[in-house]
């Protein structure tokens, strides 16, 4: 992306999962995911295509055929005969670009100054009044941040772990694994509070979880 | 004078058991794989590695699944069909590993056996209007020995002493598991509890797991195994290529091709990567592609099909699932996807019982207890409900949906029907330039009322259980889509998918004979899930590779041979 699509893109980020000082935990920003996204988005002038980890670092080697697919999904098809086969495809760094510029529209016409330059209240604003358009693009970056920061750092969005230390997640474990108490017993350092217990339900059904009923 | 050589399309469970069973007898054998490779080492005297790990990222993006934007599949419901609607879906339908080793690269390796009278299920239980109930041409006894010889080969992990009398009965063991179970995950023990409340016993799953080796990482359904703690179809297909038989990945075979009048196989047509198009030929050619793919090689060939059955019976499994929400963290995302099985709900329960008046039964499946999600799939539940920002952070700290949250999920029968089928669609091609297969499917009211009253049964369960409340996730509305397998109930969220060339006695009514010859066309072969006559209640990926193994014996003249006449490696 552009410089400017990179500042948007990043400011948006921020409002999906905000850090310190609003937030006690890394966020996207600290965790390194708008980065992580623009990489994935220009894949291509990357000397690997950062699409599916290596476990030891780098990235697989992408072959011919998962190339191609590839080269749709984020350029889309360009009207090359050999990726229409199907049709035209709007690639997803176009599907970004667009949005972005969608996003600084939004907040002109409302606040007057690009989305990166609006103050973070009325960013939310503008987020939660998204309309159809602008919130399956919103979706689409929560998504990609959320990928970022929670999911392997090898990607790079979840730079020294920021995404998983505060939260005590282990991610990938191997060689060490779990024990097979680990596995078995409850663990002794840990037991929810009954406001938890009363916010998972209430988050649960809020979700449109059916209650049992038995 | 030489064995007959042979060549087989996909190197999933069917094919790589086929090919090692006939490698082994010495027969010529070439594996033909659509997807890629993601196995340094397979076949040569090395261990074999793998590329895949527990990545929860890769896993989205089609790593090991074909790419729908390559290889799109269509969907439709039997309404819009009515309606002539080409398709009312384009992507990615029952999207299953699509590289060597097929769908056990990622499976987490449940090994029930299918019952006695899932064999029968016409004679035992009756017709059920609207849908094609059929017996098997075989039973349980025909298949037992191959059971038993394809378990040992895995190494399939179980505790006979736990098994319930009555799976006992309907799928007898002569030995005990190979393997000793996994070390119990919390979760599925404190949901065995309730359920022993309830009268129910939940005992050690069956499951190619291999204790000791297996570290309990937790990333074991739905990702690759990335320290060779699992047995699969790669098992087999390593000691084949050892054998001698030869695989090539990235081939994609759109054609049998026959003699004149269509009386045998002469081999396949396949184009590689760059579409180079290749001819291969062989005595008798196994088909082996999954039961989408596998259907569409047949109608794309134009064979096999005077019964006029290929492509129809299309069956997945129907999965109901119950979430359990546990006050106190169970952690149900650490072992291998879940250590704990029920069997009492299998059925058939009979109409009073099962509250369908208008159904003389319903049946059910085995119960998978206790399985658990990771952060990455927490957080992307929590965004489908609308949080984001730090609501969405507050939620992974204080919700923790992860540690309290255990699954309760039933593989229900799904009835094959004749409308429920794969054809190739007259619009989509894929990069190849091949017709897509196009899946037209809709439940039976059987389905409809098994999910009704399975559901209600899972939730006591979960009720029963100390410290733990049961939910449901929202039910799909009005007809299933495929793109809403991510709700996880209905057909599209199983990886099971059987049914489209289904075996029989009557070349009127089926497409193949017991051990998978094509009634038309004798030296072609399937074995994969596409022969099954009714799709049990159970993970079928045992039973793929069971009959696999009894189809290639047959092949290879080695019939009924008892499984300890075959020397272990």
């Amino acid at each position: 992306v552009t410089e400017n699509e990179l500042r948007t893109l990043t400011a948006l980020t921020a409002r999906l999962l905000p850090g310190p000082p609003e937030d006690p935990d890394p966020g996207a920003l600290e965790a390194g995911a708008p980065e992580a996204i623009d990489r994935l988005l220009s894949a291509f002038a990357c000397e690997q295509p950062p699409i599916h980890a290596a476990l030891d670092g780098g990235f697989v080697p992408l072959d011919r055929v998962a190339e191609l697919g590839w080269r749709i999904r984020i350029e889309g098809s360009r009207g090359l005969p050999e990726r229409e086969f199907a049709g035209p495809v709007k690639g997803l760094a176009e599907l970004v670009s667009d949005g972005l510029a969608l996003l600084d529209r939004r907040a002109r016409d409302s606040c007057g100054a690009g989305f990166a330059d609006t103050p973070p209240v009325d960013q939310d604003t503008l987020l939660d009044g998204a309309d159809e358009e602008l919130g399956a693009f919103v979706r689409i970056m929560l998504t990609l941040t959320l990928e970022a920061v929670y999911g392997p750092p090898q990607y790079g969005g979840n730079g020294d772990r920021a995404g998983w230390r505060p939260l005590g997640w282990p991610g990938f474990t191997q060689p060490r694994g779990f024990t097979a108490a680990e596995v078995s017993e409850p663990d002794t350092h840990r037991t929810a509070s009954p406001e938890a217990v009363s916010e998972l339900r209430s988050l649960v059904e809020g979700a449109g979880w059916q209650p049992g009923s038995s | 004078m030489g064995r007959e050589s042979v060549v087989i399309v996909g190197s999933g469970a069917g094919g790589s058991v086929a090919a090692w069973a006939l490698a082994r007898a010495g027969h010529p054998v070439l594996v033909l794989e659509k997807g890629r490779n993601l196995f340094p080492g397979l076949g040569t005297g090395e261990a074999v590695r793998t590329l895949l790990w527990g990545d929860e990222v890769a896993r989205e993006r089609y790593f090991e699944q074909q790419d729908p934007v390559l290889e799109p599949r269509t969907f439709r419901t039997h309404s819009e069909a009515r309606e002539r609607l080409t398709h009312s879906f384009v992507g990615p339908v029952n999207n299953l590993p699509s590289t060597v080793g097929g769908g056990t690269t990622h499976w987490d390796a449940k090994t029930p056996r299918l019952w006695r009278q899932d064999f029968h299920g016409r004679s035992l239980d009756g017709p059920i209007d609207g849908a094609n109930v059929a017996d098997w041409p075989l039973g349980y006894d025909d298949l037992a020995p191959f059971y038993d010889e394809v378990e040992r080969q895995l190494g399939v992990q179980g505790d006979i002493d736990q098994v319930p009398a009555a799976t006992l009965a309907q799928a007898p063991r002569t030995r005990a598991f190979p393997l000793p179970p996994n070390p119990p995950m919390l979760a599925g023990s404190l949901l065995a509890e309730g359920a022993a409340q309830l009268g129910y016993r939940a005992y050690p799953s069956p499951m190619a797991v291999h204790p000791g080796v297996c570290n309990s990482c937790g990333f074991c359904g739905g990702f690759g195994c990335a320290i060779g703690a699992r047995g699969g179809a790669i098992t087999f297909l390593h000691e084949a290529m050892r054998a001698g038989a030869e695989l090539r990945s990235r081939c994609f075979v759109d054609r049998v091709e026959c003699s004149r009048g269509r009386r045998r196989a002469l081999g396949v047509s396949y184009l590689e990567a760059d579409g180079t198009r290749r001819r291969e030929q062989a005595d008798v050619v196994v088909l082996a592609a999954s039961a989408v793919e596998t259907a569409r090689l047949l109608l794309l060939s134009g064979i096999g099909n005077s019964s006029g059955q290929v492509g129809r019976n299309l069956m997945f499994h129907h999965l109901v699932s119950v979430a359990a929400l546990f006050e106190s963290p169970v952690h149900a995302w650490r072992g291998p996807t879940m250590t704990h099985m029920i069997d009492d709900l299998i059925g058939p329960f009979g109409g009073a019982d099962a509250a369908a008046p208008d159904l003389p039964y319903v049946k059910g499946g085995v119960v998978e207890v206790g399985a658990g999600i990771r952060l990455l799939e927490e957080a992307k539940a929590y965004a489908h409900a609308g949080l984001r920002g730090n609501a969405l952070k507050d939620a992974l700290r204080e919700v923790a949906l992860r540690d309290h949250l255990a699954t309760m999920t039933l593989i229900g029968e799904d009835l094959p029907q004749l409308d429920n089928r794969v054809d190739l669609d007259p619009d989509v091609r894929d990069f190849h330039g091949v017709p897509v297969p196009r899946i037209s499917y809709s439940p039976h009211r059987f389905e409809r009322a098994a999910a009704a009253h399975f559901s209600a049964r899972l939730t006591e369960i979960v009720n029963a259980t100390d410290g733990a409340w049961g939910a449901s996730p929202p039910a799909p509305a009005g007809q299933p889509r495929p793109d809403a397998a991510s709700e996880g109930q209905g057909p599209f969220a199983t990886a099971h998918v059987l049914g489209t060339a289904r075996m029989g006695d009557d070349p009127r009514e089926s497409v193949t004979d017991a051990h998978g010859r094509l009634h038309d066309l004798p030296n072609v072969i399937v074995a994969d899930g596409s022969v099954f006559a009714s799709s049990g209640g159970a993970n079928p990926t045992l039973t793929i590779m069971s009959l696999a193994l009894r189809a290639a014996r047959e092949l290879t003249g080695d019939t009924g041979r008892a499984s300890s006449a075959v020397s272990d490696d």
